[in-house]
């Protein structure tokens, strides 16, 4: 078991050099350059990524800080306008309230005047009224009696507007 | 009852060979000049006439574990030409699991006992021995097989490739004188100096034997065991062992699985930290 047999040591190097010979020519070279430029692919596509997320934060924060500053303007000139409306809209209030006002105090002088002008026509026909009344009365000279029918009479004869 | 049968018979058998267990077990183990693939069946492998070279007796016939050699390199080739298609970036199947083996010694095994880049360099080296001696190993659990692993001048040749890597490569990259100068720790008094030398040398030696001793007796071992364990059922004459035979026959069965995957790992590791220590004085 033990004894030394130089014969099966040349045959066990032939074999082991035919094998690993065949064995990296065929296999093992092209497998580890393909292991290789595998893991290169893999470590490239990583620092790729890395890269690529690097560039998309900065985007981001970019594409952040101007929709900041958009939302800025855009509030800065809501806030304009709406000023502007809001004055535009006391201007037009005020406008309004001062020609209604305008308005009403016209009315009223027109009414006061018209009121003027019916009492005096209203006090000029009274004072006719009386006057022919009284005339009827001297003239016929009646009793009593006479006197109410005649007044009646007058009355009725008064135009009907003014019965009331 | 035929199991009856034959436990008698191989016992009758032996009995009538006048066999000891001892030799009917080394019989088992020994390298051959035939191969005997299935029972009864003996192939004669071809012998060729022995010659002397450097007052060494060179027997260069075909026998038993050479065949096995060969069956070895051949399950090795085969794996790797079938299934590993390098064209294709990503493997399938159990090319998958060789490109995990590929990657497991390039990184674990070739890259973190040498460095970075003569890991590189060695892990072809490095992963045939693994291959070829796992697959040596593994080769006696198949019936018609035997390991060639369990012969001590196929151990001794790997270790030897191993050696002749170190010293080869170290003489390459340091030198002559500058390799066998830093065997010899730095900071050794002068005096000390021849003393350390010797001593050395002697520990490089000692390494590659026991590199050879280690994978040999262990790929023995197992089979001695189980050989062991079934010689019971002869030695006893009697089928009411064979429970107790088989079932530590499979148990030890298992354990040489585990041990064969374990020596092939050990002897590679071994062979890279041994070349890495030769390319890289430093370590």
């Amino acid at each position: 078991m033990l004894d030394i047999d130089p014969g099966m040591i040349i045959w066990t190097w032939i074999t082991f050099f035919v094998v690993l010979v065949i064995l990296y020519k065929i296999a093992l070279k092209p497998i580890l350059a393909a292991i290789d430029s595998r893991e290169k692919s893999i470590h490239d596509d990583i620092e790729k990524a890395q890269k690529q997320r690097d560039e998309a934060q900065a985007l981001l924060a970019k594409h952040q800080e101007m929709l900041d500053q958009a939302e800025a303007e855009a509030q800065k000139l809501f806030k304009e306008s709406k000023a502007q409306a809001d004055k535009a809209r006391e201007e037009l209030i005020e406008k309004a309230r001062e020609e209604s006002a305008k308005l009403v105090g016209k009315a009223k002088e027109e009414i006061e005047q018209q009121k003027e002008s019916a009492l005096a026509s209203l006090k000029e026909e009274v004072a006719d009224l009386a006057v022919g009344a009284a005339e009827k009365i001297i003239l016929q000279n009646l009793d009593a009696k006479k006197q109410k029918v005649v007044v009646d009479e007058y009355i009725k004869s008064m135009p009907k507007t003014l019965k009331n | 009852m035929a199991l009856v049968n034959t436990t008698k018979a191989a016992a009758d058998s032996l009995a009538e060979h006048s066999e000891s267990l001892g030799t009917w077990i080394t019989h088992h183990i020994k390298n051959g000049p035939e191969w005997h693939p299935f029972p009864n069946v003996h192939l004669h492998l071809p012998h060729i006439p022995p010659f002397d070279f450097l007052g060494m007796h060179i027997d260069l016939s075909i026998t038993n574990h050479v065949v096995m050699l060969w069956v070895a390199g051949f399950i090795v080739l085969a794996m790797f030409l079938l299934f590993l298609k390098p064209k294709n970036k990503i493997q399938t199947g159990f090319g998958t699991l060789l490109e995990m083996l590929v990657v497991f010694i390039r990184d674990e095994v070739a890259i973190a006992n040498m460095g970075e880049k003569d890991g590189r360099r060695f892990t072809p080296f490095l992963l045939t021995a693994f291959i070829f001696i796992l697959i040596s190993n593994l080769l006696g659990l198949i019936p018609m097989f035997s390991t060639p692993t369990s012969n001590i001048n196929v151990t001794a040749g790997l270790a030897l490739t191993t050696f002749g890597a170190t010293q080869y490569f170290g003489v390459k990259e340091q030198g002559l004188i500058g390799y066998y100068k830093n065997l010899v720790p730095h900071g050794v008094p002068i005096l000390l100096w021849p003393l350390m030398f010797i001593i050395e040398i002697m520990g490089l030696i000692a390494k590659h034997v026991a590199l050879t001793i280690r994978l040999f007796a262990n790929m023995n071992a197992g089979h001695i065991v189980l050989f062991a364990f079934l010689g019971l059922i002869i030695l006893f004459k009697s089928y009411l062992i064979s429970p107790v035979s088989i079932g530590f026959g499979v148990f030890v069965y298992f354990l040489e699985f585990l041990v064969a995957f374990i020596q092939a790992y050990i002897f590679t590791v071994l062979s890279a930290l041994f070349i890495g220590m030769s390319v890289n004085p430093e370590h």
